[in-house]
């Protein structure tokens, strides 16, 4: 990061500031960036609600998000790699894929709180569904996209099916899968709040957090709740693309 | 090990409404084991297309491909090595990684197929770039790294298509030097195609000239010039002069 990167969010900081002290806005509509500080704190060490401590929300999202990923690469990727394969099983499952993708993730909350019920399962499976799609999509065309002259090198050498699958397609289409991964996780992470909104039985997740301050009037931890989400958004972006630039270095 | 081709025809069906195109048609030929063949011929003669025949990449629509008819136990398929022009190396595998790729699919143990791809790091000239990427290596370096990796695996019969096409002039004459050394040490059976006839002198032991497509073999030309050879030596330049005069007979022909 470039030192001057950072002179935009901090002159926006200091306007806020300056506005808020100026009593052009309403503080309960928009309180200031050292009450927001404050929320923070309260967040932090009061909880909100009272004794539901911000890491033990934190805790929960991650725990959702990252079931519903794993869920999604590990069918996502196998059927994207087979569905890139074999022009036969894309014609088969690709209009059913067509069919389902366009239908958002948050459509589907009513009946996955019908099919699984209020709580961990249902939230974990509207971030499959926002994580799935994007990962299935990306593996078919990083698939596609293999050069076919290095199948061929392969099979002169002797190579099996299961080579041809593990040795040559995964690897190949690695780059594209990561793309895929990225979007996938932005996706997830963004439905993760929503779906928290209204389908939370353990009293935990940063969705819910957010909610509960509106309830009762908190709009300093309002925004002190979203501001952490969107840095841990970006932490796990990054994250993301440290374990890509080492995974392919050879790009 | 020896090799056949009997009869080959391929005709590749017009898709489309396109016509069909009849590369090869009774094409006829024979490389004994041990020797080195070049074949020349005007391009899109169908030469890549014998070789992926013969490979297994590709089916004739008729014909047969016989491997090791003069010796005791012929009939069983043997390897077939193929290299391509464009290296086609696994971008992110490294050079030991690439060099060893075939030993992995035939399930040799790590140590002993590590050990085996370093003997050919060092004989092709590869040490220090063992753990390299493809795109850290220069064209010759490639090029040799496919090579390693096809000869690694010690094939009945070793096809090479336009291997040195894309190098420049001087890379090029390395490699062949470096194919002639290596091949006079292991005496592979090697079918090699170009359009290079300095190339095909310098290298085979026999040439065969292909007229354009339906592929027929013109003529086949045998290079008794002694090993090591001078590329602008009298001898070579005889056969030269003999290839490129069917060749450009071959292409007034066609006018
Ligand atoms: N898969 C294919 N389908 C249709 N035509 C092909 C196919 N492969 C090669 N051909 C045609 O066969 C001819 C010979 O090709 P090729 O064997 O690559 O020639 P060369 O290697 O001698 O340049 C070309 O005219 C090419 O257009
Ligand atoms: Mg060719």
């Amino acid at each position: 990061m470039k030192p001057w990167s950072l002179t935009v969010p901090l002159g926006a900081v200091v306007i806020w500031q300056i506005v808020s002290f100026s009593g052009l806005v309403p503080t309960n509509l928009l309180p200031s960036p050292l009450a927001v500080l404050a929320g923070a704190r309260d967040l932090i060490f009061v909880g909100m609600p009272p004794e539901h401590l911000l890491h033990n929300h934190i805790i929960y999202s991650l725990l959702r998000v990252f079931l519903g990923f794993i869920f999604g690469c590990i069918i996502g990727i196998p059927l994207g790699l087979v569905m890139g394969w074999s022009s036969k099983a894309k014609g088969v499952l690709g209009p059913f894929v067509e069919i389902i993708r366009p239908i958002p993730p948050l459509a589907w909350i009513p009946i996955a709180i019908l099919w699984f019920g209020i709580g961990l399962k249902s939230a974990a499976f509207i971030i499959f569904l926002g994580v799935f799609f994007p990962v299935l999509l990306n593996t078919i065309s990083g698939v596609e996209s293999i050069n076919p002259v290095l199948l061929e090198a392969a099979k002169t050498l002797r190579a099996g099916e299961r080579d041809l699958f593990l040795k040559v397609l995964l690897p190949g289409a690695i780059p594209s899968i990561f793309v895929g991964m990225r979007i996938g996780m932005g996706i997830g992470w963004m439905t993760l709040v929503a779906a928290e909104f209204t389908g939370v039985k353990e009293g935990y997740g940063l969705g819910y957090m957010i909610m509960t301050a509106r309830d009762i009037q908190r709009p300093d931890e309002i925004l002190a709740g979203m501001l952490i989400i969107g840095v841990i958004g970006l932490m796990i972006n990054w994250s993301l693309k440290a374990l890509e630039s080492r995974l392919i270095r050879w790009q | 090990m020896d090799l056949v081709l009997e009869r080959i025809s391929k005709i590749f069906p017009g898709i489309g409404g396109c016509e069909s195109v009849e590369v090869l048609k009774d094409f006829s030929c024979f490389i004994n084991g041990g020797s080195l063949l070049s074949i020349v011929g005007p391009s899109g003669c169908g030469k890549t297309t014998i070789l992926r025949i013969i490979a297994g990449l590709e089916k004739a629509s008729s014909g047969r491909v016989l491997f090791g008819v003069g010796e005791a136990e012929p009939g069983e398929k043997p390897l077939v090595g193929l290299v391509f022009q464009d290296y086609a190396l696994f971008p992110w595998r490294t050079t030991l990684g690439n060099i060893t790729a075939g030993l992995e699919f035939m399930g040799v143990p790590l140590k002993e197929r590590l050990a085996k791809g370093m003997e050919y790091v060092s004989a092709f000239g590869l040490d220090g770039f063992e753990n390299r990427y493809p795109k850290e290596l220069s064209g010759g370096m490639k090029q040799r790294v496919a090579i390693a990796r096809t000869l690694i695996m010690e094939p009945g019969v070793v096809l090479m298509d336009e291997p040195f096409g894309s190098l420049d002039s001087q890379t090029r004459n390395s490699m062949q030097e470096f194919l002639a050394g290596l091949w006079e040490e292991r005496r592979d059976t090697i079918i090699f195609v170009t359009h290079n006839v300095d190339e095909a002198v310098f290298l085979s032991d026999d040439i065969i000239v292909l007229t354009s497509r339906p592929a027929r073999v013109i003529e086949r030309v045998k290079v008794l010039c002694k090993r090591p050879r001078d590329r602008t030596g009298i001898e070579c330049n005889t056969i030269r002069r003999s290839v490129l005069d069917i060749l450009g007979r071959e292409s007034s022909k066609l006018g």
